[in-house]
This record gives C-alpha cells, sequence and structure tokens, in this order.
C-alpha cells in the first residue's frame, strides 16, 4: 500500500488527515449561525430540494390516499367529534384568558410577565430528509429572515418534534427527538413534567432505535406519575417552552441503582422522518434578548 | 460528455437522495432498517473511475462538503473527507486495470465499504453516534451496501456513455455488457 503511493502522496494524505481531523474537532456540535458560505450554498440546495420534495411527496400521498379511502367514513365521524369538542374547549379558553388577564392586572404583572406565554408559531414546510442513518435531521424552508433562531422548539398538530440546531437566511435544520441520546455531545435532554400531575419531573434523555420509545429519567420515587398521563415539556431547562406535548407513558420501572424511576415514553407524533411534512416552529418570548 | 454536465448530474443525484428517494422507499421498514442512499457517492465514484482520480477527488470533495452544510452533520468534513478519498482511491484503482463491469463493481464495492466504515468510525470517535458495531453491520450496512450496488449496477451503461469519449465505444462492447 505505501508503495502503492510513492512519499509526496503519503505526507500530503497525511497532512490532508490532521487538517481533517483538525476541522472537525472545530466544528463539533451544534453550532447555530452559520458563516456566509455555508448559508449560501445551504440556501441554493434547499431552494432545490423544496422544488423536488413537494411533488414527490404530493405523488406519494397521493397513492396513500387511495389506500386510505376505505377509512374515509371513520375518520369524518372522529373528526366531526373533534371538531365539537374544540368549539367547547375555545369558549372555556375564552373564558379563562380573560380571567387570567384581570387576574394578572390585579397583581400588577409587568409587561415581560405577562408577554411570557405569548408564543409566536412560524409555519414551515420540510424540503429535505438527511439521507444519513445516523444523523437525525431535516431542512425546512424557513430561516433567519422568517425569524427562526437556533434552540426554538420545533411541533407538528400532534406534539414536540425537534429543535432547530441551524439556521441559514431562508432554510434552516431540524434536529429530531430520535437524535436524543444519554452520552452523545450534539443533542439535548428535555426537562418534561406530565399534565395530570404538574409536580411530576423527570428529564427525556434516550431514545430508543428498536422499541422507538422515549426514555424519561430522574423520576422521583414518590412521583405520583403514571402509565397513559401525558408528557410535556416543562419549560424549566429554558430551551423548549413549557407545555408542548412530548408523548404518553407507556410503562415505568425503577432503574438500575434503585433510587429513581424510569418511565418510557410513546412519542405523540410518528417520527418516521418521512411522514412529518409541516412544522411549527415555537418562538419564546424573550425579551432579555433585545437591545 | 462535456466536463460542464457533471456537476449538474450529480447535483441532481444529490438532491434526489434526500428528497426522491424517502418517498421511494417503503417507509414502514424505516425504524429497523437505517438503508442510507449513496447517489452523489456513486456519481462521484463513476467519475474517478472513467475520467480520472483527480477528478474524482475534486468531485468528492465539493459534494462531501455539500453534504455536510446542507445536512449539517455534526462535524463539517466528515462526507467531504470520506467521498474524496473514496474518489481518489476508486479512480487510482480504475487506473491500473481495463474497465470491465465486474471490475467496476468490485471496486465501488471496496469504495461503498471504506466510506461507510470510516464514517461509522469518525461518528464513533467524536461520540456522535453510540451504535455497537454488530447493529451497525446488519442494521445498517448490509442493506445500504446492496441498494447502492444495485443503484451502481443499474446506471453503470448510462454513466459510463456518458462520461467516456466516443473513442472508447469499442471497448465497452466487448466487455460483455
Amino acid at each position: 500500500m505505501l508503495r502503492l503511493l510513492g512519499n509526496k502522496k503519503l505526507i500530503l494524505l497525511l497532512v490532508s488527515i490532521i487538517a481533517f481531523i483538525a476541522l472537525m474537532g472545530l466544528t463539533l456540535g451544534n453550532r447555530g449561525e452559520l458563516t456566509w458560505p455555508e448559508e449560501f450554498v445551504k440556501d441554493i440546495a434547499g431552494f432545490a430540494q423544496g422544488l423536488i420534495y413537494k411533488p414527490a411527496g404530493a405523488a406519494a400521498g397521493f397513492f396513500e390516499n387511495l389506500a386510505n379511502m376505505r377509512n374515509v367514513y371513520e375518520e369524518n365521524v372522529a373528526l366531526k367529534k373533534k371538531l365539537n369538542d374544540y368549539a367547547r374547549d375555545a369558549v372555556r379558553l375564552n373564558v379563562l384568558e380573560e380571567r387570567v388577564g384581570r387576574l394578572e392586572e390585579a397583581l400588577e404583572f409587568s409587561e415581560r410577565q405577562k408577554a411570557a406565554n405569548n408564543y409566536i408559531w412560524h409555519f414551515a414546510e420540510v424540503v429535505s430528509v438527511n439521507p444519513d442513518a445516523f444523523v437525525h435531521t431535516i431542512n425546512i424552508n424557513a430561516g433567519e429572515k422568517d425569524g427562526i433562531r437556533p434552540e426554538m422548539a420545533v411541533v407538528t398538530t400532534e406534539g414536540l418534534i425537534g429543535i432547530v440546531i441551524e439556521t441559514a437566511p431562508f432554510h434552516s435544520t431540524v434536529q429530531l427527538i430520535t437524535a436524543i441520546e444519554l452520552q452523545a455531545e450534539t443533542s439535548k435532554a428535555i426537562a418534561a413534567t406530565t399534565r395530570e400531575n404538574p409536580d411530576s419531573f423527570g428529564m427525556i434523555e434516550n431514545y430508543d432505535r428498536e422499541t422507538g420509545l422515549l426514555e424519561m429519567t430522574r423520576i422521583r420515587a414518590s412521583d405520583r406519575l403514571k402509565e397513559g398521563d401525558t408528557v410535556i415539556t416543562s419549560g424549566y431547562g429554558g430551551v423548549y417552552p413549557r407545555g408542548l406535548v412530548i408523548g404518553r407513558v407507556v410503562s415505568r420501572t425503577v432503574t438500575e441503582t434503585g433510587i429513581t424511576h424510569k418511565a418510557l415514553v410513546k412519542p405523540a407524533v410518528d417520527l418516521d422522518r418521512t411522514k412529518i411534512r409541516q412544522v411549527f416552529v415555537v418562538e419564546m418570548p424573550r425579551p432579555w434578548e433585545e437591545p | 460528455m462535456k466536463n460542464r454536465y457533471i456537476f449538474p448530474l450529480i447535483f441532481l443525484l444529490f438532491l434526489a437522495e434526500s428528497t426522491l428517494f424517502p418517498w421511494i422507499f417503503p417507509l414502514s421498514w424505516r425504524p429497523v432498517i437505517s438503508l442510507t442512499p449513496h447517489f452523489a457517492l456513486a456519481g462521484v465514484l463513476f467519475v474517478g473511475v472513467f475520467r480520472n482520480r483527480h477528478q474524482g477527488l475534486l468531485y468528492g470533495l465539493i459534494f462531501g462538503f455539500m453534504h455536510d452544510i446542507v445536512h449539517a452533520s455534526p462535524m463539517i468534513g466528515a462526507h467531504a473527507f470520506c467521498m474524496a478519498l473514496a474518489g481518489y482511491g476508486a479512480g487510482a484503482a480504475a487506473d491500473r486495470m481495463k474497465i470491465t463491469l465486474v471490475k467496476t463493481v468490485l471496486v465501488m464495492f471496496a469504495a461503498l465499504l471504506f466510506y461507510d466504515w470510516a464514517i461509522y468510525a469518525l461518528y464513533r470517535f467524536f461520540r456522535v453516534t453510540f451504535m455497537p458495531f454488530s447493529e451497525m453491520i446488519t442494521d445498517f450496512w448490509l442493506p445500504t451496501v446492496l441498494f447502492n450496488l444495485l443503484f451502481i449496477v443499474s446506471i453503470y451503461v448510462p454513466a459510463r456513455k456518458l462520461l467516456e469519449g466516443k473513442q472508447d465505444k469499442r471497448e465497452e462492447e466487448s466487455s460483455g455488457v
């Protein structure tokens, strides 16, 4: 092998290996904002990808719809019921919102405190799926110019799917929650609680590829979390806003150490990368960042 | 074929990887089998084999960096390095022999093996993935390499026609394609 290469080429190869390892080490991890050549490449490619992905998805969706034709009646009944529930909830929400507003006035909340729960939802469409089996990301067609910033949570109508890790002017990259890995330095754990019991606390720290379940750890033994509870983000981490649905508790067991419990959570969203087409990026008000 | 057509064609393959492929591949298999298309890499390898090793290196660098940037690889340079080296290696190997379909497939198999294993090794080294080696072989590498070899064989004839000059036409017919 060495004789094949020759002295000069061998040195060149070694130098380039060192250079590349250095480059990889420097750029390791989620870097957030990109340099301008990267932004340029990402936007050009993202634009071209958008041209292909949507028609391809529409064609695939057409065949999917044909297959689903039989379920239309049942689906219609279920949707009508949901719509009734929605109308009822909307009335309740209006009443509650008004009451909270009045209480906030009475307690003299500052403008910043009042705005703390006013999330802004940016709509975006998926333009491409990362083919790399080890890196769980998708690209969406909204970027810095649309107000997207790194570390914003990304959801679908069903629940949380991930977090923005890189932004170009018109496109950004979303890391899915399937990338969450306890030991990996490239993903973040999610502080979670349950809708049924706001005192519950746990960390979503792992995703099991085989079973498709998220692992929620560091639950106190006295915690009232139980099977069937809806797991939501707690907002304590400061990255994910409060109240985004993550999934449903499937089982709860004692961890190996015997001190804390862990629960397995079935994600609310089908996290198959290709089934996600439209997403919302949730912007939390961050008044402390404004000039 | 003129050189200026090579870039747009591989760029189309690069786009197909992340946009068309997810819709074509049966969705229900995905959670278990992480099949990965290497269409752009296949294009780079063909350039390396049928043009020369320097062009393989150049296109490998370009499309490797493009992959790293567009798909937000955990570290920039992983795909660029592996793709460039695979393209150069395939070109260097092809320089030493008469090109036939079987030899091309063998060279490309070696290049795919290098590419996938090197990417996996880099990801393990930089603590991006923690998939055990045996699991990587069964769930990721075997389906990936089989699928990509199938793809390479299926575009072998048009790719060779496009990349080689007219004077090689006779040789192609005699190679038993």
